[in-house]
């Protein structure tokens, strides 16, 4: 535990209790719910949003790069997961935290969610700045819900942001290492209407 | 009576499979105005449509999120606290909802692998729903199936014009004609840079210019 994620973590933890609408939305957005699945449907319907060929190429070939992307920043987390056994914040803080939300039982490092998050907006960053960038803040948002529900450290946030950032572009240079493959997958779906 | 694992992870599941449906629907209504895809709408205009999907996509989340009012399961008012494993069964009260769904995958709520189960499951059958609804909605409104740009003739481009049946017939009979030059174009020496396809090839017929990523052919 650094002074900077205990004090950060104290400061916003300490502001639930006193507003019950910003801790029931708190406690909506940081389920293990709504923000998962507006990453995930998100990527799916990229692949049906574009206007003309050259972009559906993209569009499609983005949604592909996230799809896996958002699988491999799994096994990432995983893997620092068994490297790293970081505590959650409500062991070490104990009576100083006000918990919204279940005491998680795995590692607190990186933040999973935030990863896959972070995972989908890098992701459709490529093909579509604007809805990248709106990704990339519902999981900052996501992120800060559960330090605000007290079961995350703030820099398991940005390690969660840099994992899924990180794997989303090693997942294009596989997508390139791998190529014609993925052009091949998304001709052979378009010859059933589907891309 | 208190939640046990296998009746909280049931409700749960169902109900998040759902969810996945519902929004997965109105993401789809959303995207396919975007794209022009009449094939694939539920409405005559592309801002009916698109209105219609984000509203589908609200409904589902405030359903979702309200469904313990009325339906029992691990959330039963006075039991939902941080603390999941003390839940009883029953329907939440109404201070306690927004807490409800907060169930440890220990207790009874869904994994990150559960959910990566049961999200394709609903993708799919929302896709397929569309792709029905479209259809027989096309039908009613006699799509013709006469594409503006003849390079829109196959894919997800014939449904800018025509029905997905329509779609797949004229995709497939495009692809049964191209596809071996698609392949050969694609495995052609030196179209993709970092490609290890090109590390198999034979060394003469390595090199040249290429690495872009390019659409392919129609």
């Amino acid at each position: 535990m650094n002074a900077f994620d205990r004090e950060v973590i104290v400061w916003l933890n300490g502001l639930s209790g006193r507003w019950a609408v910003v801790d029931g939305l708190a406690r909506a957005v940081a389920s293990d719910y709504l923000m998962p699945i507006v990453f995930s449907v998100s990527i799916v319907a990229l692949w049906f949003a574009s206007r003309h060929r050259a972009e559906r190429f993209t569009y499609q070939m983005a949604a592909l790069v996230g799809m896996s992307a958002v699988g491999f920043s799994n096994i990432a987390v995983w893997l620092l997961n068994i490297t790293w056994a970081r505590p959650r914040p409500f062991v070490p803080l104990g009576d100083e935290l006000t918990l919204l939300f279940y005491p998680p039982t795995d590692p607190s490092f990186p933040a999973n969610g935030v990863a896959v998050g972070f995972a989908a907006g890098s992701a459709v960053w490529r093909a579509n700045k604007t809805f990248g960038a709106l990704l990339c803040a519902g999981a900052v948002l996501f992120g800060a819900s559960r330090v605000y529900a007290g079961v995350f450290w703030p820099t398991d946030i940005a390690g969660g942001a840099a994992v899924g950032i990180i794997v989303t572009w090693l997942t294009v240079w596989l997508g390139r290492l791998l190529e014609p493959l993925p052009t091949l997958f998304i001709r052979l779906a378009r010859a059933f209407g589907l891309a | 009576m208190p939640a046990d694992y296998d009746a909280a992870y049931a409700v749960i599941s169902r109900l998040y499979f759902l969810f996945a449906i519902g929004v997965s629907l109105g993401a789809l209504q959303v995207a396919a105005s975007v794209g022009g895809l009449r094939g694939l709408w539920y409405l005559p205009t592309a801002g009916a449509t698109r209105l219609l999907g984000i509203c589908a996509i609200a409904a589902t989340i405030v359903l979702f999120f309200l469904a313990p009012i009325f339906i029992e399961g691990p959330w039963a008012a006075g039991s939902v606290d941080a603390d999941s494993s003390t839940r009883q069964w029953g329907r939440a009260s109404w201070q306690e909802l927004a807490g409800a769904y907060n169930v440890n995958d220990i207790d009874g709520g869904m994994s990150g692998t559960a959910q990566a189960i049961w999200f394709p499951a609903g993708f799919a059958a929302a896709l397929g729903l569309t792709l029905a609804g479209g259809t027989l909605l096309g039908w009613a409104r006699r799509l013709n199936g006469q594409p503006q740009r003849p390079e829109d003739s196959d894919g997800l481009a014939a449904l800018e014009s025509g029905t997905f049946p329509d779609a797949v017939r004229k995709s497939w009979r495009a692809f049964r004609t191209n596809w071996r030059a698609e392949v050969k174009e694609e495995f052609r020496p030196g179209k993709y840079r970092w490609s290890i396809f090109r590390l198999m090839q034979p060394a003469r017929s390595q090199g040249g210019p290429g690495g872009s990523q390019t659409p392919p052919s129609s």
